[in-house]
């Protein structure tokens, strides 16, 4: 009996044995996507975006030792159990998976043709005539000018926005059931970015794929996503439909990305706000709230205990604090940009290394 | 029985035809490089022979060996003038080049005959050692070089880095002598020496494979180590490619140019020098017993042939690789 869901992943987590000890990449993750849909993952560098994404077709960069938990199904075949041999026919086949930069993701002394139709070869039952034939159309598909000349070229013949281009059609060769874009717009230039995204979303519409967007930008996620979750620390902190959450953020790491996203009509003498201290870059199983060293709103519960989900149906946050109350205080996205709240705020607080970082910061002149 | 089917005949190409392509591939980046080497090729050669001249020039005095330890002043001046030894420098450059271009570098006082003759009747089992040596230390290098590359710091790795270490620390005669008395006096696998059966090629080619192995084999990890952390392999493993095409298919595809100018160069430097003690402690009839000899017997021309030669081969050799690097990395071989 195959599941109803397309993807469902269920307290995973991914530590790193490094010298130092054990590091958490993903502590404790779940959620679920259907087919069809698309799941925008939003977090700093190293807040585990990709070390989730990574986990599910087993792939990581040479040298890592790491340790997974939980499960992670597809379609109710448990991918963490799967042999290298198992996690190949999945690869590719059924989750097509398309990387940051594209300047570097292809063979460069191979034609792009023989590098899809490699792919294909090993995933169809296409002959090799057969194959070549349907790198054209992917090529064509994806928008590559004069596709049946271009198989015959080599990567660095096009320019970084082409590459990726073919680096998506790469990852749907094989007519995937769900594409993982792992900030695969971030290393192009807006215009670029826009015409992927796009390309993305049509894409996913007519071969009814799933995608998970990871990135670090709302904009991006408001452009092409259903759904949004929000990664801190190798947590999620916050899911809801994307409507929800970019109107309301509930948890003031959400909130803080937010505030940070620059708008038009806001006049010049507006400084941006930057989320105070850094995030951390090896986490370490502590008690307490990830976010709260760097939170503003943050109590000794938070430092103490981990906060539990409040949980709304269709929107729902990892905070102690209650959402009413923060809205309250610091209102919606508009007044999160004023700053009354969080001064008051800080002055009632007990001085955490965190906070005096910020202090120094509003302080500086620009 | 008759022809039913008689082949198309083959279009002969016109002579304009023929001296067009010829001319437009010489026009090729190919074309270009490879004239580019011959010239460079014929500067080196002539340097090589202007060196050879000079310390022929300067070194030793060939009228004293010739003439009996009794012969008078007058009676030795008379040899000079016969052997043309009292001309001028240039004169005597000239008329050598002259009978260099007759591939005559003079009479060998030792074998009685011409000094090239005597070369040319030794070069092909020097050659073929060679070549074979050469195969050996690539395939113990590649082989070695790919294992080590990419299992980083695993048991293997550590292993034949020993090895490689091993390889380019020891003295090559004495790798050969050890070879002998394991594998020949002790377990008389092999012959001792000698070429009167292909099996007495083992013992001198593995050691010439060892001797030279050791750097392809390092240089190969360390470009198969740097390849297989790039992104494109990872990229390549996230649509499902199996390993081993990986490694196959893409990256020792990208390494093979450094690799194989790696093995050319060792190849070249066997020439410059490795192989002649090997042939010596083998008594293989090539090059080296030959030179050895001669120098011993103050026959100049012989060394001076073996050097001329040994200097065209590895020019010849450089040359093969570049042109072969060129065709197996497209990059560099623009449409």
């Amino acid at each position: 009996m195959t599941s109803a869901r397309l993807l469902e992943v269920d307290e995973l987590s991914v530590v790193f044995s490094t010298a130092r000890g054990e590091v958490y990449g993903v502590d404790g993750v779940s959620f679920t996507l259907d087919h069809g849909e698309t799941l925008g993952v939003v977090g700093e560098s190293g807040s585990g975006k990709s070390v989730t994404a990574t986990s599910l077709i087993g792939v990581r960069p040479p040298l890592t030792r790491v340790r997974t938990s939980g499960s992670a199904r597809l379609e109710g075949r448990e991918l963490l159990d799967m042999s290298e041999a198992e996690l190949r026919g999945i690869r590719g086949a059924e989750i097509g998976y398309v990387f940051q930069d594209p300047m570097t993701a292809l063979d460069p002394s191979i034609p792009v043709g023989n590098q899809i139709v490699e792919t294909l070869l090993v995933h169809t039952g296409l002959d090799k005539a057969g194959a070549q034939r349907r790198a054209v159309e992917l090529l064509d598909m994806v928008g590559i000018p004069n596709a049946a000349a271009s198989t015959r070229n080599l990567p660095d013949q096009f320019s970084g926005g082409m590459r990726q281009r073919i680096l998506v059609a790469l990852a749907i060769s094989c007519r995937p059931k769900l594409l993982i874009a792992d900030e695969a717009t971030t290393a192009l230039d807006p215009t670029v970015q826009t015409q992927i995204l796009a390309l993305l979303r049509s894409l996913c519409r007519e071969l009814s794929m799933a995608m998970i967007m990871i990135t670090h930008d709302f904009g991006v996620v408001a452009a092409t996503c259903d759904r949004v979750q929000v990664m801190y620390a190798g947590r999620i902190v916050e899911r809801g439909s994307v409507a929800d959450v970019l109107t309301g953020p509930r948890h003031p790491y959400t909130a803080g990305l937010l505030r940070l996203a620059p708008r038009l009509e806001i006049n010049h003498h507006h400084r941006l706000r930057p989320i105070p201290g850094r995030a951390p870059t090896a986490i370490r199983n502590e008690p307490g709230c990830r976010f709260s060293p760097r939170c503003e709103f943050a109590d000794d519960r938070c430092h103490r205990e981990e906060p539990p989900w409040s949980d709304g149906l269709t929107h729902a946050s990892a905070c102690w604090r209650n959402p009413a109350e923060l809205a309250s205080r610091d209102g919606g996205q508009a007044e999160l940009a004023s700053r009354d709240g969080g001064q008051a705020e800080l002055a009632s607080r007990d001085r955490g290394q965190a906070e005096s970082t910020m202090l120094d910061r509003d302080r500086e002149p620009r | 029985m008759t022809t039913t089917q008689v082949p198309a005949p083959t279009p002969v190409p016109s002579p304009a035809a023929t001296g067009r392509t010829r001319r437009s591939w010489l026009r090729s980046p190919l074309g270009r490089l490879v004239l580019r080497r011959l010239r460079d090729a014929v500067i080196v050669q002539f340097l090589v022979v202007a060196v050879i001249f000079v310390i022929g020039y300067y070194v030793g005095d060939p009228v004293s060996a010739f003439a009996s330890p009794e012969a008078t002043e007058e009676q030795l001046a008379q040899l000079r003038r016969s052997l043309g030894l009292d001309q001028p420098f240039w004169v005597q450059f000239g008329r050598y080049l002259e009978d260099l271009a007759r591939l005559d570098v003079g009479t060998s006082v030792w074998q009685q005959r011409p000094a090239m003759e005597a070369v040319w009747e030794v070069i092909g089992n020097t050659v073929l050692l060679a070549i074979l040596g050469a195969v050996a230390a690539t395939v113990f290098g590649v082989v070695g070089g790919v294992l080590a590359g990419t299992r980083p710091g695993s048991a293997v790795d550590k292993v034949i880095n020993l090895i490689s270490v091993l390889s380019l620390s020891v003295a090559s005669f004495w790798i050969g002598l050890l070879l002998i008395i394991v594998f020949a006096v002790r377990l008389n696998m092999v012959p001792t020496s000698g070429w009167y059966e292909w099996r007495g090629l083992i013992l001198p080619v593995a050691t010439l494979g060892f001797i030279h192995g050791g750097r392809i084999c390092q240089v190969t990890r360390s470009v198969v180590l740097d390849e297989m952390s790039k992104a494109y392999v990872l990229v390549a493993r996230s649509r499902g490619l199996p390993y081993r095409r990986l490694v196959a298919g893409h990256v020792l595809r990208n390494v093979a140019a450094t690799v194989l100018t790696t093995a050319g160069w060792e190849f070249a430097r066997m020439f410059g020098g490795s192989i002649y003690p090997i042939e010596v402690v083998f008594a293989w009839p090539g090059l080296g017993p030959l030179m050895t000899t001669a120098a011993h017997r103050h026959d100049f021309p012989i060394v001076e042939a073996a050097v001329l030669i040994t200097g065209a081969l590895v020019i010849l050799v450089n040359l093969a690789v570049d042109v072969a690097s060129h065709l197996l990395d497209r990059r560099l071989r623009p449409e």
